[in-house]
């Protein structure tokens, strides 16, 4: 589905991303690990064009994304933030429905009804009408992983989804994201958490210092690593 | 000293005199809420300009908005007062009072730009890329969740520019417009109370209430807006 | 102009306050002296004030005042061997300076006599007559006699004038309780008669009334303009408004205003010319300042 061709992306003389390429077919879970800083965040903004890439390309159903074409292309790969992220003046409600009735996608009768079922499912229809603010950090992610579900995602990218949670609302929005998984999402993860990342995974990516050093199957991945420096980086985390 | 008082209490007996006063902070009042507004939206577009990606469209406008920033800032209100009234505006017919609304908008607008500019810029870039990240507009997420939530940040600043404006407007007097300060230099003048003292410290103690009543109100609504900010 | 960026709170360590103090303390006794200094020496034995925009009788020429006034002033200090001072101020700010005495004796500015300012400082004899004079527009014809103006040919319009002078005085009487009573004649003051008189260019009066002597200079200088002198309706026929312009003087220096009025006697007195010495002075500065 997606094909990410040695793309490149610095910020002036800082070379955040480097020769990188990394292929994802329909219904593959792909996990990605690696120190902090490293430019995974990038990465991911990358993918949807937020952060224009610098060198390389990258095909989405093999067509070559442009920023001409990104916000269409954005309509299809969504991606949740670490911050949440979720419109502090809109209602949760109001949150699932912005950009399905401003893009057109669903009428606004029609947008309600399906956010609604989506809340009702993971029982957060009592916080329909709250402000992100009067929500909790478990909560407000939730929504926010809602929200992407909204426009129908071929593809969804998680930038560390829990890592700006208390520990005891981590568990929550694991379980959602095992749902999603279960019904055959194709996702993009980049976590810290590692037993969620061996149980969830179809295939592990290392990042480091810009580019995959490393892409295996998880046990592959855990078990016996090729690279010194994924050996050296699971020892510090394992 | 004493006959300090005793010349106030002269003016606040005399009828004639506090008409003259309300008439005259009446127009104060009009100039400056009008004006308030006029730089309110000169401003917004001006920052709008400023913060805008550079595409080829926008040269023109981004090179005008800057040549209008520094200009007004960089001349003194008065003669920006007198050019409008003397140079620009002379056509017969034409209401002065809406000759100082575009003077004093114009001027607000310049530096009230820069107060929307931060004001929007201090929305957590996060809010931009999720709107972007569904695939919204670059304008659509500008103007359904950028600029509500930059409202907030603004209305301190321009609360502050209408205070500015209501003393600012004394002005006007010097080109025979009827406002607080006309007023006072009426009440003062020979065929009155032929001294300026008395009616000059009335309407400045007109202009502290004024001031004092408009910042107590702002204080209040800066606060219901960040009663809903609870984390 | 007035902004205030709004400070923003930064901490600064306790140490740094006696390096302040250092600093500041002798700055700030230094500028207290300086303060001190310059208002208590006095620049001269006699201090007119006076508004330099009054051509001939005070104005600039560089960034020296002179005129008719500052000649009367400076004979008078000859006369009492003590030096003279001429300042600036604001025409409106004039005569309460003089009751009060503290900033100033005298104040030389064209003044009209009036009532209520003969109530606060005692005016020397009477050294020149004015008339009051309207400016109107060339090609408009408001004025029923060919040689002057009356009340009556401005009614219903608007009427510039300069704050506080006697042309506001003398129209302000004629709107509220003259023969301009309950007309749709209009008042409209001004900071100067120079913007008055733009404000016939700007349509936002339809003519000025203000001195003879003022009126003659803007209509020199902006020839879409013309003058005629205002005549009213008196009990013994039709005659110029007018007015007597004196020097005004603090109440407690009878000696000074005696000086002054010798002085004034000695000038208007007529010679041979047909002149008095304050009119051949008008007529000089008037060349002058052209």
């Amino acid at each position: 589905m997606i094909s990410i061709r040695n793309i490149s992306k610095s910020f002036g003389n800082n070379h955040v991303i480097k020769n990188l390429s990394l292929e994802i077919s329909k219904g593959e879970r792909v996990v990605v690990l690696g120190p902090s800083g490293c430019g995974k965040s990038t990465f991911l903004r990358c993918i949807n064009f937020l952060e224009p890439i610098t060198g390389g390309e990258i095909y989405f159903h093999n067509q070559l994304v442009t920023t001409k074409n990104a916000e269409a292309v954005r309509q299809k790969i969504g991606l949740v933030f670490q911050q949440f992220n979720l419109f502090n003046n809109l209602t949760v409600l109001e949150n699932l429905t912005l950009a399905p009735t401003e893009l057109g996608l669903l009428t606004p009768t029609g947008a309600k009804r399906k956010a609604m079922r989506l809340l009702r499912h993971f029982d957060l229809q009592d916080k329909a009408s709250a402000y992100p603010s009067r929500i909790s950090s478990g909560q407000k992610q939730r929504v926010a992983i809602i929200r992407a579900l909204m426009m129908d995602p071929e593809l969804l990218l998680f930038d560390e989804p829990t890592s700006a949670l208390d520990p005891e609302s981590i568990s929550e929005v694991l379980d959602l994201i095992r749902e999603l998984a279960k019904n055959g999402l194709t996702m993009l993860i980049i976590t810290h958490e590692i037993s969620f990342a061996k149980e969830i995974a179809t295939r592990m990516c290392f990042l480091n210092n810009g580019t995959i050093e490393e892409e295996d199957a998880p046990d592959v991945f855990f078990n016996h690593p090729k690279t010194p420096r994924l050996k050296e980086f699971l020892s510090k985390v394992l | 000293m004493g006959d300090f008082f005793t010349k106030i209490a002269e003016l606040f007996n005399n009828p004639v005199y506090l008409n003259a006063l309300l008439r005259g902070l009446g127009l104060t009042l009009q100039i400056s809420i009008a004006a308030a507004l006029t730089g309110l939206i000169i401003g917004t577009a001006v920052a709008l300009i400023g913060i805008a990606k550079p595409t080829p469209w926008l040269k023109i406008p981004k090179f005008l908005a800057r040549v209008y920033v520094t200009v007004i800032r960089g001349t003194p209100m008065a003669l920006q007062l007198f050019i409008m009234f003397y140079v620009v505006f002379t056509f017969r017919g034409f209401p002065e009072l809406i000759t100082a609304i575009l003077a004093f908008g114009i001027n607000s607008g310049a530096y009230v730009s820069e107060n929307i500019r931060a004001g929007i810029l201090s929305v957590d870039i996060g809010q931009t890329e999720a709107g972007l990240a569904l695939g919204l507009s670059h304008r659509t997420t500008m103007q359904k969740i950028v600029l509500p939530q930059a409202v907030k940040n603004v209305i301190p600043a321009i609360g502050n520019e209408l205070i500015a404006l209501i003393k600012e407007t004394s002005i006007v007097s010097m080109i025979g417009m009827y406002d607080l300060t006309m007023a006072a230099k009426i009440i003062g003048s020979g065929n009155n109370m032929a001294s300026y003292l008395v009616p000059m410290s009335v309407a400045a103690a007109a202009y502290l209430i004024v001031v004092y009543f408009l910042t107590f109100v702002i204080k209040k609504i800066e606060k219901r807006l960040r009663a809903g900010d609870l984390h | 102009m007035k902004r205030k960026k709004s400070l923003s709170r930064s901490k600064k360590s306790p140490t740094i306050w006696p390096k302040v103090a250092k600093i500041a303390i002798p700055i700030l006794l230094v500028i207290l002296s300086i303060f001190l200094f310059m208002k208590f020496r006095r620049p001269a034995d006699i201090i007119v004030h006076t508004n330099a925009f009054f051509a001939p009788f005070e104005f600039y020429k560089g960034n020296q005042i002179i005129g008719v006034d500052v000649d009367i002033m400076n004979r008078v200090g000859q006369k009492l061997n003590k030096t003279v001072a001429f300042t600036n101020v604001e025409f409106s700010a004039i005569i309460d300076n003089v009751e009060k005495g503290k900033v100033c004796d005298v104040g030389a500015a064209g003044i009209t006599i009036t009532e209520k300012r003969a109530e606060k400082v005692n005016f020397s004899i009477p050294y020149y007559t004015s008339v009051q004079y309207v400016i109107y527009p060339k090609g408009v014809s408001l004025n029923s006699h060919p040689h002057y103006f009356t009340w009556q040919d401005l009614t219903g319009k608007t009427i510039g004038v300069q704050t506080d002078t006697t042309g506001w005085i003398f129209t302000n009487d004629e709107i509220t309780s003259g023969s301009l009573q309950d007309t749709s004649t209009v008042l409209k003051n001004f900071d100067s008669a120079e913007l008055a008189a733009d404000g016939i260019k700007s349509h936002l009066n339809h003519v000025v009334i203000v001195d003879e002597l003022p009126a003659k200079y803007i209509v020199n200088r902006t020839p879409q303009f013309a003058c005629l002198p205002l005549y009213q309706t008196t009990s013994t026929g039709i005659e110029p408004v007018q007015e007597q312009y004196a020097i005004a003087v603090n109440k407690d220096q009878p000696e000074l205003l005696s000086a002054i009025n010798e002085t004034l006697s000695e000038m208007l007195i007529r010679d041979s010319s047909g002149y008095n010495e304050i009119e051949k002075l008008v007529l000089k500065y008037m060349d002058l300042s052209e």
